[in-house]
């Protein structure tokens, strides 16, 4: 199996800004991820592929704390998190209205919740940037719509629609893996019945 | 649009009819009045409506169709990167279309409406408004998650895109 991980690090790399006093080691992980992602779904199953990456794994990094495995991971979620990525390169007031743009916590949330859905291969809709200061992850089918908006506050709120001007509204609590998973299957359940 | 780009792009200037000159708010709106704002080509869904994401509560800023037309919400302010505004396009609602009061499980009262808001530059400027406990309220930190949640997508889809954005 592929040691090969898209992490919650590379998101938050792309927030920080570009003259940030990052380490020399920082650097180089920063160096070694921007030509993996140019090469990753063409990586042979070689297992002696995983030490140095393993390495770059268990570095002592506060931003290193969630991986999503591309080894099992959805056809779909590279480019995914490649949009997740272009979320988090916006800047402040990125809708001429005054959004803040998507922090680290919004980002590790919608991350997670990307990680579920691959293992469930629902893929969404869409990945956007919040006007309220986040990142919003939508399914829609016919006139069904669901998302899940990761605020920058830390909040997760999630919402099911057909339409009629009847939403259904609840809070997910992010930290917990079951109402994550809950949701999740919630949401499917509504895009595709 | 050439008149836009030409004239408040290179000119700074703006529509006579968009200046305030001394006119004072109205506060009456009628029902069916439009409510104009503008929009980039990724805020737009298939059906031609703003996507909730986008939505900004409280106090979008949207200009008002009986002191403005459609365009007026793409003439630039001077402001850095308004002068890409042209190349935005707009969107639509209704003051009817604004949700109705929400109570929160706690008893809390929020309702919402739009205020003429002028600017010297841009007369129908006005805004979405929110009230907990009947007082206005521009703090959105303030303001309960599940009722902005709820708002945002309620008037989502009751906005239509009028002008196709083309960036």
């Amino acid at each position: 199996m592929s040691s090969v991980a898209f992490t919650l690090r590379d998101t938050v790399l792309q927030v920080l800004p570009s003259d940030m006093s990052l380490t020399r080691p920082q650097n180089r992980l920063r160096n070694a991820f921007t030509q993996r992602d140019a090469v990753l779904e063409d990586l042979p199953d070689d297992p002696s592929l995983a030490r140095p990456q393993n390495r770059l794994r268990n570095a002592e990094s506060p931003l290193w704390t969630k991986t999503v495995s591309l080894a099992n991971a959805s056809g779909w979620l590279v480019g995914t998190l490649h949009r997740l990525h272009d979320v988090a390169r916006l800047p402040d007031n990125w809708n001429s209205y005054g959004a803040v743009a998507p922090n680290a916590t919004a980002l590790a949330n919608a991350q997670n919740f990307l990680h579920e859905l691959s293992e469930l291969d629902f893929e969404p809709s869409r990945i956007d940037p919040s006007a309220e200061n986040g990142v919003c992850i939508s399914f829609r089918a016919g006139n069904r719509y669901a998302d899940i908006e990761c605020f920058n506050s830390g909040d997760v709120l999630a919402v099911t629609s057909d339409g009629s001007g009847q939403p259904q509204i609840w809070e997910i609590i992010a930290a917990s893996g079951d109402d994550l998973r809950m949701a999740v299957a919630q949401i499917r359940t509504f895009v595709r019945s | 649009m050439y008149w836009v780009a030409t004239r408040c792009i290179w000119r700074d200037d703006c529509p006579r009819e968009m200046l305030q000159n001394g006119r004072p708010p109205d506060p009456d709106f009628a029902g069916d009045e439009l409510l104009y704002h503008r929009c980039l080509k990724e805020w737009v869904d298939e059906d031609q409506k703003i996507l909730p994401a986008y939505v900004h509560f409280p106090d979008q800023s949207v200009n008002r169709s009986k002191y403005s037309r459609p365009w007026h919400v793409l003439v630039p302010d001077g402001a850095k990167g308004s002068a890409e505004w042209i190349y935005w396009g707009i969107a639509r609602t209704t003051v009817s279309a604004i949700p109705g009061p929400i109570e929160t499980s706690g008893g809390v009262p929020y309702s919402f409406s739009v205020e003429h808001d002028p600017l010297q530059r841009n007369f129908g400027h006005s805004e979405l408004s929110a009230y907990k406990n009947g007082i206005r309220e521009r703090n959105k930190n303030k303001i309960n998650e599940l009722v902005k949640k709820r708002y945002r997508q309620l008037l989502s889809e009751q906005t239509r895109v009028i002008l196709s954005p083309e960036i």
